[in-house]
């Protein structure tokens, strides 16, 4: 999943990148050596900034972070990423790594024209849809069904009530 | 069994561009560079290179690395 998002992400050195759902902080690592390689110079790098509301994983997520080296590029928020993360915003591609009842309408608002967002979008006891929202330079939103995914469900404000 | 997780998250790579799902190159680049493995806890450390997602505690999971191979019997369906 992880290879298949970051594709469809189209990912360039210097995205500024929301992370809805840190979990391990693979996700962001992976993304963080896309937008901000280790071997470019600082000034082009990007920033991950991933949002995890579980206190004890955003814990897990930073040490992994830091362990595996990529604290300088990757930022981890304990709060609600259902609301998206407003003061970092407005974010050239949004990523949601868990599923949502429906598109939080925190998360489009944040995304900038030009930016992408992959969000599983669906009923959490059967399998979601990937969406892929594009929005426009003039700030038009177009979606596009990239198939079944089955994620874990996002909780939160905009999340699902479980 | 001795594992050499480095060999066997290589695999996994070439697995992944041979099936068209790791495409561009700082993609690929991206995932060897990054292995799963760092991000796990210690009794799934050994699991790192299996294409599947795995438990990180508090009902969470990692995502699979993934390959397309996964999509047995709901047609266009990956599992995370």
């Amino acid at each position: 999943m992880v290879a298949i998002m970051n594709e469809a992400l189209q990912l360039e050195v210097g995205n500024k990148v929301l992370e809805v759902g840190a979990g391990s902080g693979w996700h962001a690592a992976t993304i963080a050596e896309i937008v901000a390689p280790s071997e470019a110079p600082r000034s082009e790098w990007g920033h991950v900034y991933t949002v995890e509301i579980i206190e004890g994983l955003t814990e897990f997520a930073r040490r992994n972070i830091m362990k595996a080296g990529y604290g300088d590029r990757v930022t981890i928020i304990c709060g609600d990423g259902s609301m998206g993360y407003p003061e970092k915003a407005p974010y050239d591609r949004i990523v949601v790594t868990a599923a949502a009842p429906d598109i939080p309408k925190p998360l489009i608002e944040q995304l900038k024209n030009g930016g992408i967002m992959l969000i599983p979008v669906g009923n959490i006891h059967l399998f979601q849809s990937l969406i892929k929202v594009v929005k426009s330079a003039d700030g038009k939103i177009t979606r596009e069904n990239l198939g079944g995914v089955a994620f874990v469900p996002l909780t939160g404000r905009y999340g699902h009530k479980l | 069994m001795v594992q050499n997780l480095e060999k066997d998250w290589e695999q996994l790579i070439e697995n992944l561009i041979k099936e068209g799902v790791l495409r561009s190159p700082r993609v690929i680049k991206a995932m060897r560079k990054v292995p799963r493995t760092k991000f796990l806890p210690e009794n799934m450390r050994s699991y790192s290179a299996v294409d599947t997602p795995l438990p990180i505690g508090f009902g969470q999971t990692v995502s699979a690395p993934h390959s397309p191979g996964l999509q047995a019997g709901l047609g266009e369906t990956w599992l995370q």
